[in-house]
């Protein structure tokens, strides 16, 4: 018989309601192991002290004065703690509610950058005003030139460009000057 | 453990939908296959050979309103423009086999030039732009009543440069376009209305040129509107005085060649225009330098414009057009005239 088996049955082998074979064969075991024989005796002095103690009464009296105290308003009732209102079964309905609510959220928010306008505003402010002037041959020759680019805007310079060819050139107040910035 | 059980569900599902948002955000659906960059390479292949009919709402500086327009596309690459509203109302564009006529019935003028640019000029535009803009997909709208790819071409070089395309997925069609500095809208054009024509209904090539009664009763090549490009040093020999190259251009930016145009104070000498494009983007910068130039000498009544920065030094009068940052064209005026 191995330690395994043996130490299954040792405790039925210590109240002895073992049959008659099985206890002799435990009891041959425990003569040559050393580690049996050890459990043996741990277990022995456990049900010793369950034996010992088992049986012990509160004292008189107790259940009376806890009354008493409970009676005499000494006992404070303890307050729960904040979060448990988070285990309370409403919220916790809601708690589940909003994890489907969330998933939902994932899954059909809308992606698109809310910068990206869909519609024109005609009202958006518009840089690059044509100006009069000499300028204006200037942007004109300048927006055909920049019809040709491979993603160039061809309507809107094509436009530029007519525009700018629609303004009066206006070339006046000839003054020499040395050096001299015109914008 | 167990009665908190759905608050621990919850905070998952919570950090598992915004994975999920998250993951949607920088993939999202209905897009066609393939990345940024490759679709904005068909819109300008395969998108310029689409035969099409359709209405535009367009936004320039110099227009109070946005402008309406009817424009029509052949599979061989031809393009009418018809301007509908005031300012430019009856404006044409017509271009066809590399000839480009421009109406103006205010003006009574219709004016002829031959397109400039090669197909070996239109692929190296392509590969500057590819080199000094990054495409992004930020999404899909409606446009048009169609279903476009939203991509963001930003500059390497200058962050608030920004330009925005509405793609047909289908057909690679540019259905719409912005030009940004910042939050300023700098141009913006829109279909409303579109039609692709199958090959049974493509517009006849009649439908690209003006009629001839107006081009006898108003055709005119105007000076300036030449398509012949010169190094700078060729340049010089042809206006009559030594073409200043900048030497210092904003990043990016690419000398594409030096044009010959009748001065801008209008007398009768000529004067040069050197031309630099970054891919997307062009600045031109004007040159004077006759001692007769009364633009050098000239104040124009209205004067600022936030396209352009001019500067007169010694007689020699520089003008920077452009979509430049101005003080990238006041930079580069001063390297000229330096």
């Amino acid at each position: 018989m191995d330690c395994t088996r043996v130490r299954d049955l040792l405790a039925d082998y210590s109240v002895r309601i073992l049959d008659g074979r099985t206890h002799q064969l435990v009891e041959g075991h425990l003569q040559l192991c050393a580690d049996c024989k050890e459990e043996l005796r741990v277990m022995d002095s456990v049900m010793l002290l369950v034996e010992e103690h088992g049986t012990l009464a509160p004292p008189p009296g107790l259940f009376n004065a806890v009354r008493n105290q409970i009676e005499a308003g000494q006992v404070t009732r303890q307050r729960p703690a904040w979060w448990a209102i988070f285990l309370t079964t409403p919220a916790r309905v809601a708690a589940m509610g909003m994890a489907m609510g969330a998933v939902a959220l994932g899954l059909l928010m809308p992606t698109t950058p809310t910068s990206l306008p869909t519609t024109l505003d005609p009202h958006l402010p518009i840089a690059g005003q044509v100006a009069s002037g000499e300028l204006s041959s200037s942007i004109r020759q300048h927006a055909m030139a920049a019809t040709e680019g491979p993603l160039a805007d061809r309507v809107a310079w094509e436009a530029m460009a007519q525009i700018a060819a629609q303004q009066p050139d206006e070339n006046v107040d000839k003054k020499p000057g040395k050096e001299r910035r015109v914008e | 453990m167990e009665r908190s059980a759905p608050w621990v569900a919850f905070g998952v599902c919570v950090l598992a939908a915004g994975g999920v948002w998250l993951y949607r955000a920088g993939h999202p659906s209905g897009v066609s296959g393939g990345d940024a960059r490759e679709i904005v390479q068909e819109a300008w292949t395969r998108g310029r050979r689409v035969a099409l009919s359709g209405e535009q709402l367009t936004s320039v500086g110099g227009a109070k309103e946005p402008l309406k327009t009817h424009v029509l596309y052949s599979r061989s690459g031809s393009m009418r423009i018809e301007y509908q509203t005031e300012p430019l109302k009856g404006v044409t564009i017509w271009e066809n086999g590399g000839r480009t006529y421009r109406y103006n019935p205010r003006m009574k003028r219709l004016t002829v030039a031959q397109r400039r640019s090669t197909p070996e000029d239109q692929a190296r535009q392509e590969r500057q732009l590819l080199e000094n803009y990054t495409p992004k997909i930020v999404g899909t709208a409606l446009i048009a009543d169609r279903k476009a790819t939203v991509i963001e071409l930003r500059s390497k070089n200058h962050a608030d440069r920004l330009k925005r395309v509405w793609i047909d997925p289908q057909t690679s069609v540019v259905l719409g376009s912005e030009d940004l500095e910042g939050h300023t809208l700098l141009r913006s054009t829109k279909f409303t209305r579109v039609e692709f024509l199958p090959s049974g209904k493509e517009p006849a090539e009649s439908e690209f040129q003006p009629s001839d009664d107006l081009v006898a009763k108003y055709g005119t090549a105007r000076p300036g509107d030449t398509s012949t490009r010169f190094e700078p040093e060729q340049l010089s020999k042809l206006v009559g005085f030594t073409v200043r190259e900048p030497k210092s251009v904003p990043k990016g930016y690419v000398l594409q060649g030096a044009y010959q145009l009748p001065c801008l104070c209008g007398k009768r000498h000529q004067a040069a225009r050197l031309e630099y494009s970054d891919g997307l983007n062009t600045l031109s910068l004007f040159e004077c330098g006759h001692p007769e130039c009364t633009a050098a000498v000239t104040r124009p009544k209205k004067a600022r414009s936030p396209l352009a920065f001019s500067l007169i030094k010694d007689h020699f009068y520089f003008l920077a057009v452009g979509d430049a940052p101005r003080e990238d064209m006041e930079k580069i005026v001063r390297s000229a005239a330096e």
